[in-house]
């Protein structure tokens, strides 16, 4: 298995070497590209193909709110991850709506960014339950609209069920185990989810599934 | 009651000596009237012999006297009171010396009538004389109440003037002159059309006709005039409709130069814009130097202080004493993002006014009692920096009120975006209170919030609206373009 790719995007270099530096310490992961404003981080994440890209919100030229969303169109299979000071809710649902897979803040002990960091290359969801739950109440979809009914034609009910346990923030082999599956399979239907979604990340199908109301206000504890 | 009003009435009569006199002489020409052995003095005597007539008949003229005397101190209820008086003293007499009783009747008609006629005579006289004094006591008064009125017309610092109904000045002060820099000779060939531009004019004939319907009109308003020499002079005037017999003829007008003052307001409002502007540039650098350098600059303390925790070979005292540093900058930390956030939140800069507000009203619901919503009405689009911030900080005064005056449980605040203008309600569930008249009076009542919160609308070109009232919460509605 190859090292996790990463690009750095953040425009203190103090801020970004210390990023780096935590990140460099493990064997695995390979800091190939850092940038200085979101238009960089744009054009790097084209040029490097990193795996994960990390990117703070308040850069100039581009922040990166709108570097997220630029990148996602652009790359859909880099995992983005935000490493920012703003702690608002705000800040959390527009980038997640921007397709980012998790959201850190800056102050995160090292440990926890290495964590996330494998987290959201493995496709999975860097996200606290308490977000998640503020993240559903946002994204329920308004009354009227018959839910369930793009997701009959995208995805079959196994992987529905895979998603509804993804989005009680379950992790792999939680739900392996939820279901009575081998964690193989669980992750094979994630992947089909992923293909069928178009996203890279459990976050995104999360989303999504809630922004399209084929996961309800129910199906969260 | 109508017994009380009688002696009412006779009473001050009676006190008149003038009554007892003429009284008394009655009583002197009815003693020798009836006691033939009473002879009249001389000169008497000689006077009925020379006038040919009887004792009695010159007898009965005497009671002319008494008779006219009363009609002249009386009027003609005293002559009519002492004729029956006379006739009462003169009837008897017929019957007791019974003389030719038509020559008496004749005689005692004729003293009456004539009598009563004279006093007539006296009273229309004395009545005329009154009548013609009082007249020339009026023209009098009217002569120094116009003269009055010409040196208040022509000393005033208003303006007055007045029109006919189709605009033609009829009259008009030196101040009027002044204002409108005109020459008070030239401008009785002018009409008020040629001082006012299309929109003032039209806001003139909406007042006169409002005015010659009777239906009521908001006095004093305001007006645009245009001056002589082309620039414009801003006027504040009442007017009402000048009668001819009832009839409208004209309008009179009384008007103010508020030129100067109108200047100082829009000089005092763009310095206020200024310091608002100021005020804002200042709070979003400092948010942003606390959020760019302080924070960066914790942030990468914090992350060096655990990258240290993490060496090997530390004591446990030196790990547990690094974690406490870290724990502490980490609350620094927290406290700068606070004030940089409570300065200016970053998310109306980054994300627009809508998120900024659910912000808002999460901060508020977290840290008062009060539920606040955020609802929103159509589409959301990004509105000019400006606009975005003075409409924040407006319902962020609101909230402000809310939680510390009104008492309220809930507050909902409603943006309804349109094609190009933004509404904004903020409604709560309080107690209210009672408004004031005009905006004006609010700074007087210490409600300076809602003052900040108009000038802020004005700034951006909106309006803001207050309703409320005891008990029954408050809604604030602030609409601006954009």
């Amino acid at each position: 298995m190859g090292k996790i790719k990463i690009l750095i995007a953040d425009d203190h270099a103090v801020v970004r070497d210390g990023t780096r530096q935590i990140l460099e310490h493990e064997a695995d992961m390979d800091v190939v590209a850092e940038a200085a404003d979101g238009a960089e981080a744009i054009k790097l994440a084209g040029s490097s193909k990193p795996d994960v890209a990390i990117i703070d919100i308040a850069m100039p030229n581009v922040d990166g709110i709108e570097a997220t969303r630029q990148i996602k169109s652009l790359y859909p299979t880099i995992a983005v991850l935000i490493l920012s000071a703003y702690d608002d809710d705000q800040f959390i649902f527009s980038l997640l709506e921007a397709g980012a897979a998790g959201y850190l803040l800056k102050s995160v002990r090292g440990r926890e960014l290495i964590d996330a960091v494998r987290q959201v290359y493995a496709g999975e969801s860097v996200l606290h339950p308490a977000i998640a739950r503020k993240v559903l109440n946002r994204f329920v979809p308004p009354s009227g609209k018959a839910p369930g009914q793009k997701s009959a034609e995208m995805l079959s009910d196994r992987e529905i069920e895979v998603l509804k346990l993804a989005t009680r923030g379950l992790s792999n082999q939680e739900i392996a185990d939820e279901l009575c599956l081998s964690l193989r399979t669980v992750q094979a239907h994630l992947g089909h989810i992923f293909n069928k979604l178009q996203v890279s990340s459990r976050t995104e199908a999360v989303v999504r599934a809630l922004k399209e109301g084929w996961v309800t206000l129910e199906d969260i504890p | 009651m109508a017994y009380h009003s009688l002696i009412d009435r006779i009473s001050p009569v009676l006190r008149r000596p003038g009554f007892w006199i003429i009284l008394a002489l009655m009583a002197l020409i009815t003693i020798p009237h009836y006691n033939s052995g009473l002879q009249h003095p001389a000169f008497l005597s000689q006077l009925i012999t020379d006038l040919h007539i009887t004792r009695h008949t010159f007898e009965r003229i005497l009671y002319l006297a008494p008779i006219i005397w009363a009609g002249y101190i009386f009027g003609w209820r005293g002559s009519l009171f002492f004729s029956m008086v006379a006739v009462a003293c003169m009837v008897p007499h017929v019957v007791i010396f019974s003389n030719p009783p038509l020559q008496a009747a004749f005689e005692i008609g004729a003293v009456i009538i004539i009598g009563n006629v004279i006093t007539l005579l006296f009273v229309s006289m004395r009545r005329e004389r009154q009548y013609r004094t009082r007249f020339e006591e009026i023209q009098q008064d009217l002569k120094v109440s116009e003269e009055r009125y010409r040196s208040l017309f022509e000393q005033a610092i208003d303006g007055i003037w007045i029109h006919d109904l189709e605009g033609n000045f009829l009259s008009a002060n030196k101040a009027t002159a002044k204002m409108i820099d005109c020459r008070r000779e030239d401008l009785y060939r002018k009409n008020v059309k040629d001082f006012l531009s299309e929109e003032s004019l039209a806001l003139a004939n909406r007042i006169r006709s409002r005015l010659l319907n009777n239906e009521p009109v908001e006095q004093p308003y305001e007006q645009r005039v245009l001056r002589s020499d082309g620039s414009v002079a801003y006027i504040q005037l009442a007017t009402s409709v000048v009668l001819d017999k009832g009839k409208p003829v004209g309008f009179q007008h009384i008007a103010r130069d508020i030129t100067e003052q109108k200047v100082m307001n829009e000089n005092l409002r763009f310095y206020l814009k200024q310091a608002t502007m100021a005020q804002e540039e200042e709070r979003k650098r400092i948010s942003h130097e606390l959020h760019d350098e302080t924070i960066q600059a914790l942030v990468v303390l914090s992350r060096q202080l655990d990258a240290m925790a993490l060496n090997d070979g530390l004591s446990e005292e030196t790990k547990r004493h690094l974690e406490e540093l870290w724990q502490q900058t980490d609350s620094i930390l927290q406290g700068v993002r606070r004030l940089s956030q409570d300065l200016r939140p970053a998310a109306i800069d980054r994300l627009g006014l809508l998120p900024a507000v659910q912000w808002l009203a999460s901060e508020v619901t977290n840290h008062s009692k009060i539920a606040t919503k955020v609802d929103i009405v159509g589409e959301e689009h990004r509105l000019p920096e400006e606009v975005a911030i003075a409409l924040f900080r407006i319902i962020q005064e609101a909230l402000r009120n809310i939680w510390r005056h009104s008492g309220a449980t809930s507050a909902e605040i409603t943006l309804e975006f349109t094609m190009d203008r933004t509404k904004i309600t903020i409604h709560d569930n309080g107690r209210g209170f009672v408004i004031a008249g005009k905006v004006g009076e609010l700074a007087k009542q210490g409600k300076l919030g809602l003052v900040g919160m108009q000038e802020r609308a004005q700034l951006i070109g909106g309006t803001i609206s207050v309703e409320s009232g005891p008990s029954q919460g408050t809604t604030i509605t602030v609409e601006a373009p954009g």
